[in-house]
């Protein structure tokens, strides 16, 4: 990352779905230790995925272009969302609460994207002015791995019986 | 690895302000109690894997993106249940 001479410079990514994005520094996360599961591939671009103003941001990795997590603002369907999270993990990326983190939920869009589902337990923590985030986990019992977004189809089912 | 063999109600110290003390003991399962201060995360190992599993599924889905993004914004536009 040390090579950007300002971030008003400019590079081509292609994402995992083959579309090439035009980048700046501003783009860039470092994913501290990477994503559960992932460890190792630290780098990333967050960029705007899925159309016209669209909800959902693409995390696409730049260590291995086949790799990229859909991501979303939880509290566009969740509007009291707020990760329960220990002051250690907080701490580690140097804000001093969560109240002035950017919290990404990384979504699953299934075959059915009406199932789309949201892990509200395991968030991304992302400081903005260092442009660092870490996966992190909610200590919360409400906040599931598998969060419906569009609320919960077998709910939906029965609701209407 | 340490391994340490501990009776019902004793504990091990991690630290000096982790404790960990065995609650209690029934056939292959045991109870642990965690004395930890709140800026410690505490996690079962399963919660790990959970996410882990999760991230995959996730980084595999092939679900269309546009029209998660299309079905979403429609769901956001439903005006508020009228209330009585």
């Amino acid at each position: 990352m040390d090579n950007w001479e300002n971030a008003e410079q400019k590079r081509t990514i292609r994402t995992k779905t083959g579309r090439d994005v035009e980048i700046t520094e501003k783009n860039i996360i470092l994913v501290k230790d990477g994503l559960l599961g992932f460890d190792g591939l630290e780098n990333y671009a967050l960029i705007p995925h899925g159309g016209d103003d669209s909800p959902f941001l693409l995390l696409q990795s730049l260590d291995e272009p086949d790799l990229a997590f859909i991501t979303i603002d939880p509290r566009l369907f969740a509007a009291d969302y707020v990760p329960d999270l220990s002051a250690e993990d907080i701490a580690s990326l140097g804000i001093p609460d969560i109240a002035q983190a950017v919290v990404l939920a990384i979504v699953v869009i299934p075959d059915d994207p009406r199932r789309m589902t949201a892990n509200l337990q395991g968030p991304v923590i992302i400081n903005v002015a260092t442009r660092t985030g870490r996966q992190m986990i909610s200590r919360s019992v409400n906040h599931k791995v598998r969060h419906y977004i569009l609320g919960d189809p077998a709910a939906a089912l029965t609701g209407n019986a | 690895m340490l391994v340490l063999a501990r009776h019902l109600n004793e504990s091990i110290m991690i630290g000096d302000d982790i404790e960990i003390i065995v609650v209690s003991v029934q056939h292959d399962q045991v109870k642990l109690g965690i004395k930890a201060p709140r800026s410690v995360a505490v996690h079962r190992k399963e919660v790990f894997e959970e996410i882990q599993r999760e991230n995959l599924l996730a980084a595999q889905a092939r679900g269309d993106a546009t029209a998660g993004a299309e079905l979403l914004k429609k769901h956001l536009k439903k005006p508020e249940p009228p209330r009585s």
